[in-house]
């Protein structure tokens, strides 16, 4: 288990596969994340979660859960690069309800700590659509800068958008968390 | 994810619908209409839920089942099919239960479905076959965008004759500028 301040961070398995199905289904959640899918049934949904239980090195899924268990999300290393130790990390939060609460940076910051302190990693990124204000507002918050603009790179609501790839890099982030406190 | 429109919900069909799809596919009415080459006998709820788990499990199909926003009850199925990502292209069907015709159902669906289709998945063109005698069908297209491209004369045989179906199309273009 990851701990957060407000979240802890579980291995991501079948065991959560209704809030995935409902998360990865719902509209607006899908909306900003940048993946495009058809309506996902019960099957496929439990096939991608059994297939959490077979992690490989390079890539790793946790779901969210609030410190009264709660699920609420799922984030990860969708990357994972040993060699020229780099990472790029993935992050949604799934109960519409809980956004603008601060659960999502929290989860973040827990992911980006663990990335820097257990993986030993030299830097963390990761890409968002240019029209996701509340995400970018939250990597923003976190430290992260934008390192590069892949202009009109993403089709969203009938129009193209920018992607933007976003960074942080080990000196930064310990620089940072020198001057906030540690979860316990 | 699901689509969702002002009175509907389409979500992923599921293996548990085989039930309510046999009732709706075995309706006399339904099938005249249908003009599906592939059926022709009556089908058991079996047979339906091994239909479901094949198609789920293929690859470039989507397959729908159209749900009330209230209640979540079952009304029809919507099906993409022959996704052509080169081209941009997609097949659309749809069949509703005879108890939800008439009610702007179809329309509404074959609409968001449309939505979702040119703004979302940035699909150019969407393209169906209908039976020349299912004009309520025809109309419901036509309200969405879709216009004739042409007849398939006597692709199949039904009421002890040979009949035609329409091939229509719609453009993501002509989609969006209805909206204007």
């Amino acid at each position: 288990m990851i701990r957060g301040k407000k979240v802890n961070l579980v291995a991501a398995g079948p065991e959560y596969v209704e809030f995935y199905k409902k998360w990865i289904n719902d509209p607006v959640v899908v909306d900003m994340l940048g993946v495009r899918n058809y309506p996902i049934s019960a099957e496929r949904e439990r096939e991608w979660a059994e297939r959490q239980l077979e992690p490989t090195d390079d890539r790793r899924q946790f779901t969210i859960l609030t410190k009264r268990g709660r699920p609420i999300g799922n984030c990860g290393f969708n990357v994972i690069d040993y060699q020229n130790r780099f990472a790029v990390l993935g992050i949604m939060i799934g109960e519409r309800e809980l956004w603008d609460k601060g659960y999502g940076t929290d989860a973040l910051e827990a992911l980006v700590r663990f990335g820097f302190e257990t993986l030993g990693l030299h830097k963390v990124c990761l890409t968002v659509d240019s029209v996701n204000a509340r995400a970018l507002a939250c990597y923003k918050k976190c430290g992260f800068v934008v390192e590069a603009v892949l202009r009109e790179h993403r089709f969203h609501r009938g129009k193209y958008c920018d992607e933007l790839w976003m960074g942080i890099l080990e000196d930064e982030w310990r620089a940072r968390a020198r001057s906030a406190p540690r979860a316990r | 994810m699901n689509i969702e429109t002002k009175r509907l919900v389409l979500r992923a069909l599921e293996p548990e619908d085989a039930e309510f799809l046999a009732g709706v596919v075995n309706d006399p009415e339904v099938r005249d209409l249908l003009g599906a080459y592939e059926l022709v006998f009556p089908v058991g709820p079996k047979a339906e839920a091994k239909w479901i788990a094949s198609v789920s499990a293929r690859e470039g199909e989507a397959h729908m089942t159209v749900t009330l926003r209230r209640g979540g009850r079952p009304i029809g199925i919507l099906s993409v099919k022959d996704m052509d990502d080169r081209n941009a292209s997609a097949h659309l069907s749809i069949v509703l239960e005879r108890p939800s015709w008439d009610q702007g159902f179809g329309t509404e669906a074959v609409a968001g479905v449309l939505d979702f289709l040119f703004n979302r998945m940035n699909v150019h063109r969407v393209w169906l076959r209908v039976n020349e005698r299912n004009v309520r069908a025809i109309r419901c297209y036509e309200k969405c965008g879709f216009s004739r491209d042409g007849i398939l004369r006597e692709d199949h045989f039904e009421r002890g004759c040979w009949a035609s179906s329409i091939i229509m199309s719609v453009l993501a273009d002509e989609f969006r500028g209805r909206g204007r």
